[in-house]
């Protein structure tokens, strides 16, 4: 009863004129960043994050733009999965498997139409779930000492280092450089600078923003540059984009299956996406695929991935705004998002800015539907995006990123800064490290490091105080199940493997 | 190989990022820890894992082709240039040059590029600075 007055009040905001049209314009926006080829989700979102300040928007109102335009480019993924062969980012892959198949029979209208309908479900059952079970999460963490938020991170560290990336190692390492990053500043104990080289820009320590921008918009100029030359472009045909209600209803209880197996895999931090299409995707195909049609173009094998990853999406959200800990490369832009405007995700969040959380999960309800009429009707507009050519693409698209940066603080040192970040953040792509776990470093390092003293400070400097409650222990034991499960069962196929993406999701 | 090299330079950057933690001192006891706990432990787990790579090196992605790289320094170079020519010349004759640029490099014909320079200068200028209201420097060049 609670929620649903709650969930009354979030409408009240989700209708303000405003955010209604924030909602319209993201999900549109998202579309178009989703179908863009080599633009995923984190990527969009992150260029978007300056325009949303410049336009000097209440919280709620920037979440709900850059929220519309996550699901929007959840949406968006698939187009380019199924007609080109191309995903878009990490968790369309898997969308890949039956849509191109489809495509290539002529039936890629009929491919996109039942995506589009999948991703409905399973985004909007993800809504459902963020609403029913944020909010219990909430209540629980409001007990979160120190102590546990300190195992807490470790633990997503954890799971991201095992479910992200080819190499364990590789992400750890991601991690690390990025904390390393976190502690250039004023140390937030005895306000002495570190690691700032006594250039005064940096005693406010890295920008976020600036960080994100360039890891992820820098580095793709140069990615793309590779590529160019590897020489990747293909025409393509659609079809009429309508889908056989006996398809639709054959592939209903996989959307449904799809879309759980999502939830859950996005809830977990550092799992997102990419997981849960994958795992939604192998299970359907145990489950139903009697006749051997998965990968030939099964309408199933379309339906159960595009709803997992659409609902992955959804439950991302769930810690990033009950824990303050992100679940994917998007929600951390998200995230940095939020504390740049100095709103901290947590427990306290729900009883603080009730008005953030339930005005974002009304507009989420709202931007479904928005996407799902974008997305049957209007999918011919977006089709025709892919014929853009990269060489007006890419240079708009960092145009976009460096005069965000740039209005943000009006500094050439920012933009300096923003291409160093290009640069390294190309250095580590071409090095295997994903730059999930460097931005994640980056954004939760402060909070990790002053949790960590905050803790053995209450247990005077005993470190035995980091696991003495249930709770933590629990965290603990999860952490540690994180980084050796995965490895025991998890044998990704190697598709996955081969995808030269590990980042944008 | 390049993860060897990769796992040198990383612990060569761990030691480093470790042993200059030991200069920040504090005249005051703020908490057990202090400042420099916290990035001598994370030059510790760098130190670990690049020791890792060495030991266990997995990376033989190719680098790019030596056309290629030159291309990506050149267009580093026109980023560069752009962030300094941004207060001289001016937002609007700034960007025109670095986008025509960036397409050309990146496969435009000569007169494509002049008009997706042109088009994408003016519609950005347009949006950021009268829509959103964000003033963007019109260069000293024009008396801004």
């Amino acid at each position: 009863m609670e929620t649903l007055h709650l969930l009354g009040q979030g409408f009240g905001v989700a209708f303000q004129p405003l955010n209604l049209g924030l909602a319209l314009l993201g999900a549109f926006a998202g579309t178009i960043v989703g179908a863009l080829p080599g633009l995923g989700p984190a990527n969009g979102v992150a260029i978007l994050i300056p325009v949303s300040f410049t336009l000097g928007l209440r919280p709620e109102s920037a979440l709900i733009l850059l929220a519309s335009v996550y699901y929007g480019a959840m949406y968006g993924g698939r187009i380019s999965s199924i007609l080109l062969n191309i995903p878009g980012d990490e968790p369309a892959v898997m969308t890949t498997l039956d849509g191109y198949p489809m495509a290539k029979k002529g039936r890629g209208g009929s491919a996109l139409a039942i995506s589009a309908v999948a991703s409905f479900v399973g985004a909007t059952l993800a809504t459902i779930g963020l609403m029913l079970f944020a909010p219990v999460l909430a209540k629980i963490a409001i007990r979160f000492g120190p102590a546990e938020y300190f195992a807490l991170y470790v633990m997503a560290f954890s799971t991201l280092s095992s479910l992200t990336g080819k190499n364990p190692v590789k992400t750890l390492i991601g991690a690390v450089l990025g904390l390393m990053l976190a502690t250039v500043g004023l140390d937030p104990g005895s306000s002495i600078p570190r690691y700032t080289f006594g250039q005064m820009k940096f005693f406010e320590g890295i920008d976020f923003i600036v960080a994100i921008v360039g890891l992820f918009a820098i580095s793709e100029a140069l990615v793309f540059l590779e590529r160019l030359h590897a020489g990747e472009f293909v025409r393509y045909k659609v079809g009429r984009v309508a889908a056989r209600i006996h398809d639709i209803s054959r592939s209903l209880l996989s959307m449904v299956r799809g879309s759980v197996i999502g939830f859950i895999s996005g809830v977990l931090p550092g799992a997102g996406a990419s997981l849960g299409s994958f795992i939604a995707y192998t299970m359907e195909k145990r489950l139903v695929d009697r006749e051997g049609t998965f990968g030939t173009g099964d309408p199933r094998g379309v339906a159960a991935p595009e709803a997992g990853n659409n609902a992955a999406a959804g439950g991302a959200l769930v810690p990033m705004l009950t824990l303050g800990v992100p679940g994917s490369g998007t929600t951390a832009v998200l995230l940095a998002m939020l504390m740049s405007l100095n709103i901290t995700p947590g427990p306290l969040l729900f009883t603080q800015h009730p008005e953030v959380v339930w005005g974002l999960i009304a507009s989420l309800y709202l931007g479904n539907i928005v996407l799902l009429v974008l997305n049957l009707p209007l999918v011919g507009f977006f089709v025709r995006l892919l014929s853009v050519p990269g060489w007006i693409l890419m240079p708009v698209v960092t145009m976009v990123g460096f005069l965000g940066v740039y209005s943000i603080s009006h500094s050439v040192f920012d933009i300096f800064l923003m291409i160093g970040f290009g640069v390294g953040g190309y250095l580590l792509r071409k090095l295997d490290v994903p730059l999930v776990p460097v931005i994640l470093g980056l954004l939760l390092g402060d909070d990790m490091e002053v949790n960590l003293r905050r803790a053995l400070n209450l247990g005077n400097g005993n470190w035995l105080t980091l696991w003495q409650s249930p709770l933590s222990i629990t965290l603990w034991v999860l952490a540690l199940l994180g980084l050796v499960l995965p490895l025991l069962f998890l044998r990704r196929p190697k598709r996955i493997e081969e995808e030269p993406e590990g980042m944008t999701e | 190989m390049t993860d060897r090299i990769t796992g040198v330079l990383l612990l060569a950057l761990a030691i480093a990022f470790g042993l200059h933690a030991r200069s920040f001192r504090t005249n005051f006891l703020t908490d057990p820890l202090g400042p420099q706990a916290w990035p001598m432990m994370l030059g510790g787990f760098l130190a670990l894992f690049s020791l890792y790579l060495i030991v266990r090196p997995q990376h033989g992605a190719p680098w790019p082709k030596r056309v290629v790289l030159l291309r990506q320094l050149v267009l580093v170079g026109g980023l560069v240039g752009y962030a300094l020519l941004l207060d001289p010349i001016g937002f609007l004759a700034a960007t025109v040059l670095v986008v025509a640029f960036m397409a050309l490099l990146m496969g435009a014909r000569w007169w494509q590029a002049g008009i997706t320079g042109v088009t994408s200068s003016v519609v950005l200028y347009l949006l950021f600075n009268s829509l959103l209201g964000l003033p963007l420097p019109t260069g000293a060049l024009f008396g801004g």
